[in-house]
């Protein structure tokens, strides 16, 4: 017994070795028919607690991933963010155009609605430059006498009358306003039909002249064109009075008109264009 | 401080350590190619230095485990770390010798050495295909993380497992 002790203790490491790659050999061996491991319920026990022990080490990975995709989302976001500002700042001008044309459509409309003297033809026209000075009011139209535009044919806008034309060349036309200090038109004040004269004063109103000094005037009345001298068709809306001046002396009083038309917005306008030149008179009345 | 008691067991539990950090914590997508052989890296050094703590039933039971945890056919990492074992105790003079450069080369070549018994082994009972990138890459990644874990056996050999006056 004791040398088989001996042997044993000799060999220790030999025996240890082959009874340790012995059992890897048969287990190894086992492996593909009886799944060992299974039938032990270890892998079962191993696979739960490897689960465990697995998602708790992920936590943090998953963590970082899902950092990393907020990211990503945000970078998108920024990318896109971009595109539209760059989308916006491409349409900005087509809006801006887009209502300029929407106001557009509404000055040509109520031009379209303005019914012109009979005597007349109305001839759309576009004011394409202002030749106002400190001396002057003025400005000019794309329409000369290729269209048919003559010296002295009235200029207009819904609102009423804004000049006339003092020089025509081929294509364009120069409108001297009621503002201007050179313009003089007869009037009337609609109210008690007294009539005058409105010039202008190079202001932002007309001084109405030649009033008697007791005629039925008062603020708020409204001025129209009388249609004597044979320019302006009778009836076209001039402006409202504003203020009286009492004339001590003499025949007559003043007063002031805030006109109608503001002339610093106008963009479109009529040109009234005698239909026969031979037609035209001096009492030719608007609708 | 650590329990007297413990010490002896310290290879041990290091290799147990290994095993479950190698399989379980590493086997993410990230890992999956470069997923280095912690346990042999322990198996290795342990059988140098203290080969007194680390014979092949610690081979065979680390491997064991291996297998266990990773789902590996039962019994092939245990008998590939035996005959690492075995191969390291008989040329362990020759490899204590040499520099610790060239130690990772002997690394190299006994990590490819087990993925070659492995794959011997698998292909013999049941001649399935490998990933080869796996088995290249294996050795590759285990030799990378040598020097550091090594580092780690060595601090904790100086300080629990040698007598204070062999340290110097």
């Amino acid at each position: 017994m004791s040398a088989l002790l001996l042997l044993i203790k000799e060999y220790r490491n030999a025996i240890s070795v082959f009874i340790t790659l012995t059992t890897a050999m048969v287990l190894l061996l086992m492996a593909g028919v009886t799944h060992t491991g299974d039938r032990l319920g270890m892998r079962e026990a191993v696979l739960q607690l490897s689960g465990m022990v697995q998602s708790l080490l992920a936590r943090p990975v998953v963590t970082v991933e899902r950092f990393q995709d907020r990211l990503t989302e945000l970078s998108r976001l920024d990318r896109e963010n971009r595109q539209f500002k760059a989308e916006v700042e491409r349409l900005r001008p087509m809006g801006i155009r887009l209502e300029e044309l929407e106001q557009e459509n509404q000055r040509l409309r109520a031009l379209l609605q303005m019914r012109p003297d009979p005597a007349f033809r109305a001839l759309a026209v576009r004011v394409v430059g202002d030749s106002s000075s400190a001396f002057a009011r003025s400005f000019i139209l794309n329409a000369g006498r290729q269209d048919g535009v003559i010296v002295n044919a009235p200029v207009t806008v819904p609102e009423g009358l804004v000049g006339r034309v003092v020089r025509a060349s081929g294509n364009a036309s120069l409108v001297i306003s009621l503002l201007d200090l050179n313009s003089r038109i007869p009037v009337l004040v609609q109210r008690s039909r007294v009539k005058a004269v409105a010039a202008g004063q190079n202001g932002h109103r007309l001084h109405l002249e030649y009033l008697p000094k007791d005629a039925d005037v008062v603020v708020g009345d409204l001025v129209v064109t009388s249609g004597t001298g044979g320019i302006f068709p009778k009836g076209l809306a001039v402006g409202k009075v504003t203020a009286l001046e009492s004339g001590k002396d003499g025949l007559f009083r003043a007063a002031q008109i805030q006109p109608m038309v503001d002339f610093d917005r106008i963009e479109e306008a009529h040109l009234l264009l005698p239909l026969a030149t031979g037609t035209r008179s001096e009492g030719a009345s608007a609708p | 401080m650590m329990p007297s008691m413990l010490m002896p067991w310290l290879p041990a539990l290091t290799i147990f350590v290994a095993a479950v950090v190698q399989e379980m914590a590493l086997p993410m997508a990230a890992w999956a190619v470069f997923r280095p052989d912690l346990v042999l890296i322990c198996l290795f050094y342990w059988r140098l230095y203290r080969a007194d703590r680390c014979g092949p039933i610690l081979a065979l039971l680390s491997g064991l485990l291996v297998d266990v945890i990773s789902g590996s056919p039962l019994g092939l990492n245990a008998v590939s770390n035996i005959l690492l074992v075995l191969i390291i105790s008989h040329f362990g003079r020759l490899i204590r010798s040499i520099d610790f450069v060239y130690l990772l080369f002997v690394l190299l070549l006994l990590v490819s050495l087990a993925e070659a018994i492995q794959w011997s082994l698998v292909m013999v009972k049941w001649g399935s295909a490998v990933r080869w990138s796996l088995l290249i890459g294996r050795p590759i990644a285990t030799v990378l993380i040598a020097p550091m874990v090594i580092h780690l056996l060595v601090t904790i050999h100086q300080t629990w497992l040698e007598e204070p006056h062999a340290r110097r």
